[in-house]
């Protein structure tokens, strides 16, 4: 197990070096000199301007020496600076991170939580009442894009039932009930449109691991036929869900970007949008690289409960 | 033959449905069993004549859209025609078991084996944890395993073929079952393999005192393994006797075919002989009509053979489905 998370790791360490050196690509590589880009129209206008500011942001070395540097200083927790606020980036990004975390994670969980239960349903009651109810519920789930999910739950929750905001954020440490108040409407928005996908690849796979042999020797023991599911049929069923949720898990990351704006969730994504308007491109570098480190994590995380769950993974996968 | 003891299981007119898109398919039709406390009896039949079907339907283990009725299902004292299901619960992996096939697909992928065999006990209250735990470690070792504390804790893709229906029979076996239902427990391993796993069988078997309903397609183990033989085809018992009987003197002409294509009858340790010998292949469930299911593949088949053929009795324990010793 021990050999295996290790080699997980070193895959997943490798996958984010690749990722940074593809943000430094995108931003240094691709045609269109990021300096005018800034600078805007003035650009053209006086070339002193645009001389001073490469200078300043070090874009007058050769590439690789700024590659390494700013490696470097990915290294070592900086990110530069805003070219805004002046402000360090990393600081921003640890700030907003956390909060990005917890919309994913809150989102995960309600998908997993409503999608799981949802999709044995569906399978166990095929061709029955139950188990039809139950796989409408989740095409359902998941045909609603994230935006339409989201501002049903503020016209249900907020405008009629007013039990919950429909936007905003406090710190944690500030109150934590309005702070978990403000995070349930953005994370069932999230979660709502995920379970869908967990329910039909719940559904799907329990289906066919159902008719597994070892479920009918578990009958054969004297297990109930529920049991038998539950006990032997869904453990086994859940492998390829948990890996099919880490190869969504971008669906998750992009559903954040809609959920952050509608809900005025100050996470990661906000920030990236508000800094790419603003071509703030040290906080653009910043943002995407955190957001490849989330997107890494996840797959560690999965990838950890796939080991976990099917001794055989932890043997074949080298 | 082996004294016979009481009966354990005796079930009259087993009939198994299957409502399917092209029509109902009556896989099992109207079988006559008993089985007695000691006893091998071995369900012979080609490859779809019903067998897996029989023993899925003896268990209590035939789901929608599958059906079964019968006139008559005593098990160990208990009334399986009226037993509610939760009741029927309580027999199964203690009193009733079954080994199936494919021992790889048979166990679950993710859990140690020695767990697998546990659960029985557990599911039945019939050990602590680590009681139970402590009595599959020992069963393991008395099935055959080496090194049974260290191999409790293997997953099943850790384990060879012969080693993984060691296993199953472990499980079949820890809760003392009165009958162990064997569906071609030997057909997915190899031959040399084969004969330890019959041999493992039977000394489980003789020493538990259940009775065995061991279901094969291949004549070779029949010989040296049943006190008494059941042939089924196309869902329908043909013939029914003690092995020696049925050896001498086969009456139904598919029996004198199955038997003409083992090779050589006194060397049964010759093995893998496969029933296809015959010409034909068992008929469609879903079309056949009334008269004898086997008229088409038989030689000695005339006009009378279009009606429903009659069960008559040879000798004592011996009954032939065929007209051929109608009025004799
Ligand atoms: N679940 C099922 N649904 C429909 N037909 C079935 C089902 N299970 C078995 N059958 C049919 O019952 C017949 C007997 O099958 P089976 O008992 O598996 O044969 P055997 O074990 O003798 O090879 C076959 O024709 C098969 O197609
Ligand atoms: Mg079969």
């Amino acid at each position: 197990m021990l050999g295996y998370l290790g080699r997980r790791f070193a895959a997943a360490a490798i996958t984010l070096a690749l990722a940074c050196a593809a943000v430094f690509a995108s931003i240094h590589l691709l045609p269109g000199d990021p300096v005018a880009m800034l600078l805007g129209e003035q650009a053209g206008a006086d070339p002193e301007v645009v001389q001073k500011m490469r200078g300043q942001l070090g874009l007058d070395r050769p590439l690789i020496e700024q590659f390494i540097s700013w490696i470097g200083g990915l290294a070592t927790g900086d990110l530069g600076r805003s070219l805004r606020t002046g402000e360090p980036v990393f600081a921003d990004v640890m700030v907003r991170l956390p909060r990005s975390l917890e919309l994913i994670g809150g989102g995960l969980s309600i998908a997993m939580l409503l999608g799981i239960p949802l999709g044995v349903v569906a399978a166990r009651g095929r061709g029955r009442v139950a188990g039809t109810a139950a796989s409408v519920a989740a095409i359902a789930g998941f045909s609603a894009p994230v935006f339409v999910s989201g501002i049903i739950l503020v016209i249900v929750f907020s405008l009629w039932l007013d039990i919950l905001p429909s936007s905003g954020f406090v710190e944690f440490a500030e109150d934590p009930t309005m702070h978990l108040a403000c995070l349930a409407l953005p994370a069932t928005a999230i979660g709502i449109n995920f379970m869908g996908v967990v329910a039909r690849m719940t559904r799907a796979s329990l289906s066919d691991t159902m008719t597994k042999e070892y479920v009918r020797l578990a009958r054969a023991k004297g297990l109930s036929r529920d049991a038998a599911i539950l006990k032997h049929a869904l453990p086994n069923a859940l492998v390829p869900v948990i890996a099919v949720i880490g190869i969504r898990a971008g669906n998750l990351l992009g559903g954040t970007v809609i959920v952050e704006a509608l809900f005025d969730w100050p996470g990661l994504s906000s920030m990236l949008v508000s800094a790419v308007f603003a071509r703030d491109y040290p906080v653009i570098q910043g943002a995407l690289v955190a957001i490849f480190a989330v997107f890494v994590l996840i797959g560690l995380a999965i990838d950890t409960c796939q080991g976990i769950v099917d001794p055989r993974t932890r043997e074949s996968a080298a | 033959m082996r004294n016979a003891g009481d009966v354990v299981l005796s079930a009259r007119r087993l009939v198994t449905t299957f409502d399917t898109p092209s029509g109902r398919l009556r896989a099992v039709d109207g079988l006559d069993l008993h089985l007695r406390l000691g006893e091998v009896v071995c369900l012979v039949g080609e490859s779809g004549s019903g067998k897996s079907v029989t023993g899925l339907s003896l268990m209590g283990l035939i789901d929608p859209p599958g059906h079964v009725t019968c006139d008559e299902f005593w098990f160990d004292g208990h009334d399986l025609t009226t037993l509610p299901e939760s009741e029927m619960e309580r027999l199964r992996g203690r009193r009733i078991a079954m080994i199936f096939q494919e021992p790889l697909s048979a166990l679950n992928p993710s859990r140690r084996v020695g767990d697998q065999i546990a659960e029985v006990l557990r599911i039945h209250g019939l050990a602590s944890r680590a009681e139970a735990t402590r009595r599959a470690v020992e069963l393991l070792g008395r099935v055959g395993i080496d090194d049974a504390q260290l191999r409790a804790r293997s997953y099943p893709h850790q384990l060879s073929g012969g080693q993984r229906q060691r296993v199953t029979i472990a499980i079949a076996c820890i809760g003392s079952p009165r009958l162990i239902i064997a569906d071609e427990p030997t057909t997915a391993l190899d031959v040399t393999v084969q004969t330890q796993i019959l041999d493992l069988l039977t000394e489980m078997q003789t020493s538990l005192g259940s009775a065995l309903l061991f279901i094969t397609h291949d004549l070779g183990i029949v010989a040296e393994l049943a006190d008494r033989v059941v042939v089924l085809y196309a869902g329908q018992v043909v013939e029914e006797a003690a092995v020696e009987d049925l050896y001498r003197t086969p009456g139904h002409p598919y029996t004198v075919g199955l038997l003409a294509s083992v090779p050589d009858v006194d060397a049964p340790r010759k093995r893998g002989v496969a029933l296809a010998a015959i010409p034909g292949t068992v008929p469609n469930l879903l079309e056949v009509g009334t008269g004898c299911r086997f008229r088409e593949r038989c030689d000695r088949a005339h006009d009378r053979c279009g009606a429903e053929p009659p069960m008559i009795t040879l000798s004592e324990g011996h009954r032939v489905r065929c007209w051929l010793y109608a009025g004799r």
